[in-house]
């Protein structure tokens, strides 16, 4: 076991080093791992983090392979697989690679496109930003690293598979992804707990950093079902270039404690972006999410849709910031957040944020949040579902507008899939 | 044999107000029964109360439906036994397309749940054509176009079309009893003679209703068996036919001051 404790500046910059990482690199471990020492973890009024001790992780798989090949890999696609912070495999189809796309492990990365990682590795996020980006920063070596050409469209999704098992084990992953002018990528992240009632705790961050070129476009679609007792910490960063434009769709269900940020600086004029987090939540559990969008340029357009439902003592906060920077006229943009309750005692927040330099926008905002109404369910009953099938039918007619949206069917099945399981269990 | 709506000296509180003071009212499958009253009288706390609503509390007397007291039952399983209430203000529920969810209530009405072991597939799959079959029917009759069947239930409906659709409902799930608040307001006398012809059409010794209202103009279309007239949370007069043309050219003033009188005495 490694456990946080055993590291030092010194003992990460040997590491980094003997992995075969160029200077610059080293020194954002170092500055990371320095920051990571200095930051309190990132609470808010809303969200404090109890039980979580990062001293009781086990850091030491983050530099292995893992032994097994993974069984959960179909022949013909690119997918990426950890299990505990572990790689298991990472593959790609001979057809992609002779296009051109890089789809590998960071540490191959750092050796094998030593120019292309120095300019994105770390270029839309700091190490230092917050005590959990640190921790990743620091610490993560075995991230994936995608690069897709000049017009270049790849027509199945690319997979990224995260899987935790071992109690107390820490997985950590760092992630860069460039889609180069007039291409075009689904990527599908899934992460699920290898056995959903297992023990915990488990701890797990990720580090997303997206570039888009010009006209390019990205569907990333994510779903989180970890067992309930982890703890996951997510910062995903997107610079968009002119006329491209990516669709973040997000399904939250497991975890103990979830904190995301997702963040659009939509840099090129015409970029747009749109935002889609679901989230079921029950027993205990804590969601702490945040969708920023940033106008940096004229005519750009965004559109920020967060739905929550909540059972039992489950609790979540939905932030919206929209940010229209002085040049980003005939901006458009548009966020919305709607949390359903079913029960006393969960809770939900919207906390909508709107900053706006420019004097030609357009910026709406827009949430409800409450219990399931009584007399809707009357309604339904009145007809003759029973009180449980009424309340089921309101929550996935809550849930369903916004799921119609989602444009990776994948995501959408699945998420309908696990809903559906947590509310028979 | 006839299914009968038994109410008995019915008492009815919401929010530790009486508005029930006492009705009786006996309605069976093949009768037509209306009731009229002016605003605030207690007609929509009874057809709420019939139906189970849970902010309406009995406090007294008893409902009984097929010899059964159905006062503690949920209105899921009033509904199961035949009863049907077409609401006054009926709820919008998003995401829910129309058709999807009556073949859901009809389901639950005929009490196939998933839960019940192996389904049927085959069997399944024909119920679920000849449903579809009938809701086009329905919506035909009642002058709706096919396309509402894939809207979300009442979302963006006009006044109008929502009550229209709570009839659809009504034919779809063939209640034996059917109470019907004040269907007729809100719509134009095309559509009030829409409704009241669908509602004929069930008609016949299974169905029986007890039609809840302002105007006499539906009662034109209706020919309503027994008509009764509520002021005060109490019956206070019952007849027939022409007892509506009698409100009609006289009001409500005069039972109310008698109903006042009496109470005086």
């Amino acid at each position: 076991m490694s456990t946080l404790r055993s590291f030092s500046v010194d003992t990460i910059a040997e590491q980094a080093a003997s992995r075969g990482e160029p200077t610059w690199l080293v020194q954002k471990r170092v500055e990371a791992f320095e920051a990571l020492q200095r930051l309190p973890l990132p609470e808010s009024r809303y969200t404090k983090i109890r039980g979580l001790d990062l001293n009781a992780f086990d850091f030491a798989g983050q530099n292995a392979h893992h032994a097994h090949i993974g069984e959960l890999a179909a022949e013909r696609e690119a997918v990426h697989i950890q299990l505990d912070g572990q790689i298991l495999i990472t593959q790609v189809p001979e057809s992609l690679q002779s296009k051109g796309i890089v789809f590998c492990d960071m540490a191959t990365a750092i050796r094998e496109h030593p120019d292309l990682v120095k300019q994105y590795l770390f270029h839309a996020i700091s190490p230092s930003e917050d005590k959990m980006t640190a921790l990743v920063s620091a610490l993560a070596s075995s991230g994936i690293f995608i690069y897709v050409p000049k017009e270049t469209v790849l027509t199945e999704p690319v997979r990224l598979v995260y899987l935790l098992d071992e109690p107390s084990v820490a997985a950590l992953a760092h992630q860069v992804i460039i889609i180069e002018s007039g291409s075009s990528v689904t990527v599908l992240e899934e992460a699920y707990a290898k056995h959903p009632d297992g023990p915990g705790p488990h701890l797990h961050g990720t580090i997303s950093e997206v570039y888009l070129g010009e006209g390019a476009r990205m569907q990333f679609g994510a779903l989180q079902n970890w067992n309930e007792g982890t703890y996951s910490f997510v910062r995903r960063r997107a610079h968009v270039g002119r006329d491209a434009k990516i669709q973040w769709t997000i399904g939250w269900l497991g975890g103990r404690l979830t904190m995301s940020s997702v963040e659009s600086r939509l840099v090129g004029p015409g970029a747009e972006m749109e935002d889609i987090q679901v989230l079921f939540g029950r027993h205990k559990q804590h969601f702490d999410l945040t969708s920023s969008l940033r106008n940096m340029a004229p005519h750009v357009k965004g559109e920020i849709h967060m739905k929550g439902v909540l059972k039992d003592q489950a609790r979540a906060v939905m932030y919206g910031f929209i940010r229209v920077d002085p040049v980003a006229q005939q901006s458009n943009s548009y966020q919305l957040a709607q949390g359903l309750l079913l029960n006393d005692g969960a809770h939900c927040d919207a906390i909508p944020g709107l900053e706006i330099e420019a004097n030609d926008v357009r910026a709406t905002h827009g949430a409800s949040i409450g219990p399931i109404d009584e007399e809707q369910i009357f309604y339904l009953q009145s007809r003759g579902l029973d009180r449980e099938q009424a309340k089921r039918t309101i929550v996935e007619g809550f849930l369903t507008p916004t799921l119609e949206q989602i444009p990776i069917a994948g995501v959408r099945e699945r998420f309908h899939a696990f809903v559906e399981q947590k509310w028979n269990e | 044999m006839a299914s009968v709506l038994e109410i008995k000296d019915l008492h009815v509180s919401v929010e530790g107000k009486e508005i029930l003071k006492g009705v009786t009212l006996n309605v069976k499958t093949g009768e037509i029964h209306s009731i009229m009253g002016p605003n605030g009288s207690g007609k929509s706390t009874l057809a709420l109360a019939l139906m189970g609503h849970p902010k309406y509390e009995v406090t007294q007397g008893e409902i009984l439906f097929k010899g059964q007291n159905i006062v503690e039952l949920e209105p899921n399983e009033r509904a199961r036994l035949g009863l049907f209430l077409a609401f006054q203000y009926p709820l919008e529920i998003q995401g829910v397309p129309l058709g999807r969810f009556l073949w859901a209530a009809k389901k639950a009405l005929m009490g196939q749940s998933q839960a019940d072991g192996q389904p049927d597939k085959k069997a399944d799959a024909k119920a679920l054509s000849e449903f579809r079959k009938q809701l086009q029917e329905k919506m035909k009759l009642l002058k709706m176009d096919e396309s509402f069947a894939q809207r979300y239930l009442n979302v963006g409906f006009s006044g109008g079309e929502k009550k229209r659709a709570e009839i659809v409902q009504m034919h779809i799930l063939k209640p034996e009893i059917a109470i019907l608040d004040e269907t007729d307001s809100g719509l134009d006398i095309d559509s009030v003679k829409i409704v009241a012809e669908a509602v004929n059409q069930l008609r016949g010794p299974d169905f029986g209703a007890l039609v809840i209202t302002h105007y006499q103009r539906i009662l034109n279309f209706l020919k309503p068996d027994y008509v009764h007239v509520m002021i005060d949370g109490r019956i206070v007069r019952s007849g027939d036919e022409s007892l509506v043309h009698e409100l009609e050219a006289k009001g409500y003033d005069w039972l109310i001051h008698e109903t006042k009188a009496k109470a005086v005495r």
